[in-house]
């Protein structure tokens, strides 16, 4: 079985974190992201890595699955630090590799924006493994609620987003599925070159579609016989809403960030 | 000339905190022209032993060996053991069914011509006459149908080894009347390892029994040896009894039958039933 | 009830008739098994009985609604439950509860009122203990079981099952046919199953067989049993409990006609 342990995925526990309403997460998030672009020094910079740092460990996320994710973005975060570092004869040199040098003004700023990366992939991961993909869903459906006045089917995608999550382990598994008989029938997924290899895949990939295609048909049935017929008059089994604890979370939170990206 | 499985063990995710043994243990031959049956509940590593079977799995411990040489799905061993998986039809991917069964033989190298006459006679072997369902779509065909299609796909590579993953499931009486009969034709050409839970269709053929339990075996035998076991197979949950020897079992339960051994068949059955109850009379 | 009153159907305008002139009813109660060999139109008929189908000619009620009429379409989804075939097809929550509550969040009722209901529908398919599993990390037995919560969690007078154990291992089958009889005899709801199972078939109060969109038998699960021809035409073979009935009777002994399964056998015999 294929198991997909991927970047930021949820990691289920009893924290504040966790219990937070998904809304007020996102909304954090997004002021904690507005505040990373308008700092302007390292002490603004400690301040918000505190924040995070702080977060993390109310959430009992394991420090682990947090550092997944930076590991995909290092590579990045290495190449700011070294474009913004190497010069070509500077004039303000800390070490020098014949004529490219390092440059100590170009590496405070190498390190500042990869420091800011790292705090965005980061926070921004701490909210998908603190929230369920349902919650997330639930969450985004309705920061996004406003847009309901201008005809945008807010319920629908949510429900959508929510099926599409269901579905991923699903078809995961189905896809391994299949392209384990078709090697068994003699198959090669790894031979020639990318177009014969792109040919390859049409006996996994014409066989999958199928199957989502007729699954997508069959649970449009299930669903309508459930009663589903749009997200009007739906109500929730959990009917998440922004508390005071919620609220304070949020607007405490807000206020800090903005206060730390304006003055520092 | 043998499939020949000894003492092999599988583990999942070796070194993880998931290690799970899926196998442990188990040993299996597999002769030209026998038909061997792997029964137990699901989870018990049945479909890792065809996986471990078929050379698609490492095992981590013992070894499997086709012909005398080490079963990898590659070399001379390419091509020799043919695996279908559950429900099979959900693998087509071509838009006539002969096409689809060339499939296996293309991939083994065999020119087009030769591919598509391996196919359409696979497709005779399976009882789909190759002139009319040859040039059908796949997703046309009704389940008895699609599943001996899927069959004859694998049986189009001239396997000498036929590993088939429950090959009855979901289908109703006449589907898996024709999937059995395709069986019995495959058996001709091939040894036949069949995965089941379906005992009701295939005990009455099978030359060999293996019950797998939790990954380890919990019965290895024959038939005859395997209904002796059979009241304390069922009563683990590990095989669904077949219904003639499941109404001895429970005339015995019911103190109906004295003890004895069981059988399948109807006449011996009810000659049993017969000889022990008053008014009967044994034929 | 659910009520067929010479209902046709078929899919497009040029289409041969995939039923034709079915007459049956359901009542509360009753456990109904419609087998019909591939073709016959047995799982039209289920998508028939909530309106998920609209009969080309005739009409389909539920205690008195019609099933299409769009004033009473979703009143008669929401007392009609269907189960299909394969779990994976209709499990759309991303855990167990929240599957469970579909159905009734669709009814807009009251977050504590689904609570309820969630918890006593996975309480009565013994699911009790899983609220926050995955549907992929259970046994296919477990997601049908789910389905079935599912449709009960609706507090629908009937049911609809259509092959509800086609996908399943004999654990899992014998859980599912356990659950519809339980519904039906324990619970009154009217369930319908749909299955060419011959287990399922011997459970049931009645049979209804159909061969190429037509009913060509309704009755006893007793009368098809030992008729050979006719349960061939319905895409069943005799099953070998019915052929080891036969057998006794040869033998001198006093087997009823009927024996679908070896308890019905043994309990002629212990008599």
């Amino acid at each position: 079985m294929m198991r997909i342990t991927g970047i930021g995925q949820y990691v289920p526990a009893d924290s504040p974190v966790h219990r937070l309403d998904a809304a007020a997460k996102i909304g954090v998030v997004a002021v904690f992201t507005v505040a990373l672009f308008l700092v302007h020094g390292f002490a603004g910079l400690a301040v918000l890595a505190a924040t995070v740092a702080g977060a993390t460990a109310v959430s009992r996320v394991p420090v682990r699955a947090v550092a997944r994710g930076l590991k995909a973005v290092a590579l990045i975060m290495v190449l700011t630090i070294v474009a913004n570092a190497l010069r070509w004869q500077p004039a303000d040199a800390l070490v020098r590799l014949g004529p490219l040098a390092v440059d100590g003004t170009g590496l405070r700023t190498g390190v500042f924006f990869a420091v800011r990366i790292m705090l965005l992939v980061t926070g921004t991961s701490l909210l998908t493994l603190t929230t369920s993909p349902v919650q997330l869903a639930g969450g985004i459906e309705r920061v996004l609620a406003p847009l309901k006045a201008v005809r945008v089917p807010v319920g629908d995608l949510a429900m959508t987003l929510t099926i599409a999550l269901r579905f991923i382990p699903t078809t995961a598994e189905e896809a391994e599925g299949i392209m384990t008989a078709q090697q068994a029938r003699g198959a090669s997924f790894d031979a020639g070159g990318p177009i014969a290899r792109a040919r390859a895949y049409a006996p996994v990939l014409v066989p999958l579609f199928f199957q989502l295609f007729r699954r997508a048909d069959a649970l449009a049935t299930a669903m309508e016989a459930r009663c589903y017929r749009g997200s009007g008059g739906r109500t929730r089994l959990v009917e998440d809403r922004m508390r005071t604890a919620d609220w304070v979370a949020l607007l405490a939170t807000g206020t800090l960030l903005v206060v730390v990206g304006v003055l520092l | 000339m043998a499939l020949i499985l000894a003492d092999i063990a599988c583990v999942y995710a070796a070194g993880t905190s998931l290690e799970s043994a899926a196998l442990h243990g188990v040993s299996l031959t597999l002769s030209r022209g026998d038909l061997v049956l792997v029964l137990g509940p699901t989870g018990a590593g049945k479909t890792t032993l065809l996986r471990a079977a078929a050379g698609l799995l490492s095992v981590s411990q013992g070894s499997v060996e086709v012909d005398g040489l080490p079963a990898s799905g590659r070399g001379s061993t390419r091509g020799a053991v043919g695996l279908v998986f559950q429900r099979p039809e959900s693998q087509f991917f071509s838009l006539s069914v002969e096409d689809d069964c060339a499939f296996g033989p293309r991939n083994l190298g065999r020119a087009p011509g030769e591919a598509l006459q391996d196919a359409r006679e696979a497709l005779a072997a399976v009882g789909l006459d190759p002139s009319t369902f040859g040039p059908r779509e796949p997703w046309s065909l009704s389940g008895g149908e699609a599943r001996r299609a899927a069959l004859a796909g694998v049986l189009a590579m001239r396997p000498r080894y036929l590993l088939l993953d429950e090959p009855t499931a979901g289908l109703d009486a006449a589907g898996r009347q024709s999937v059995c009969a395709a069986v019995e034709e495959a058996r001709t050409r091939a040894g036949v390892l069949v995965v089941t839970h379906d005992a009701e269709s295939f005990l009455g053929s099978a030359d060999r029994v293996l019950v797998l339990r939790g990954g380890r075996p919990a019965f290895d035998g024959d038939v005859s040896a395997l209904l002796h076991a059979l009241p304390t197979l069922a009563a683990a949950d590990d095989v669904d009894p077949p219904e003639v020897p499941r109404t001895l079992m429970l005339a015995r339960e019911r103190g109906l039958l004295p003890p004895g051994p069981l059988t399948l068949d109807v006449e011996s059955a009810a000659d049993l039933l017969a000889g022990a109850l008053p008014g009967g009379e044994r034929r | 009830m659910i009520r067929f009153d010479s209902v046709s159907f078929r899919y497009r305008g040029d289409a041969p008739l995939a039923l034709d002139g079915v007459c049956l009813a359901l009542e509360a109660g009753e456990l109904v098994a419609v087998v019909g060999a591939n073709g016959s139109g047995k799982s039209t008929l289920a998508r028939l009985c909530d309106g998920l189908l609209e009969p080309t000619s005739g009409s389909v009620t539920v205690d008195g609604l019609d099933s299409v009429d769009p004033a009473s379409l979703w009143k008669v989804r929401s007392m009609v439950g269907m189960v299909f075939q394969d779990p994976d097809d209709q499990i759309v929550g991303t855990v167990v509860e929240e599957d469970c509550a579909f159905g009734p969040e669709n009814l807009g009722l009251p977050s504590d009122e689904i609570r309820v209901r969630v918890d006593s529908s996975l309480r009565a398919v013994g699911l009790d203990g899983l609220e926050r599993r995955e549907p992929h990390l259970l046994s296919e037995g477990q997601k049908q079981r789910l389905a079935v919560a599912g449709a009960l969690a609706m507090r629908p007078r009937y049911l609809v099952f259509d092959e509800p154990t086609a996908m399943l291992d004999p654990v899992g089958r014998r859980a599912v046919l356990e659950i519809t009889e339980r519904l039906a005899h324990a619970e009154g709801h009217g369930v319908l199953v749909v299955s060419h199972d011959i287990g399922g078939v011997a459970r049931a109060d009645r049979v209804i067989g159909l061969a190429g969109g037509r009913v060509v038998f309704d009755g006893a699960p007793e009368g098809l049993m030992d008729d050979a021809s006719m349960l061939l035409r319905v895409g069943l073979s005799l099953p070998p409990a019915a052929r080891l009935a036969a057998a006794l009777r040869a033998r001198g002994l006093d087997v009823p006609a009927p024996a679908a399964d070896a308890e019905s056998v043994v309990a002629s015999l212990w008599r």
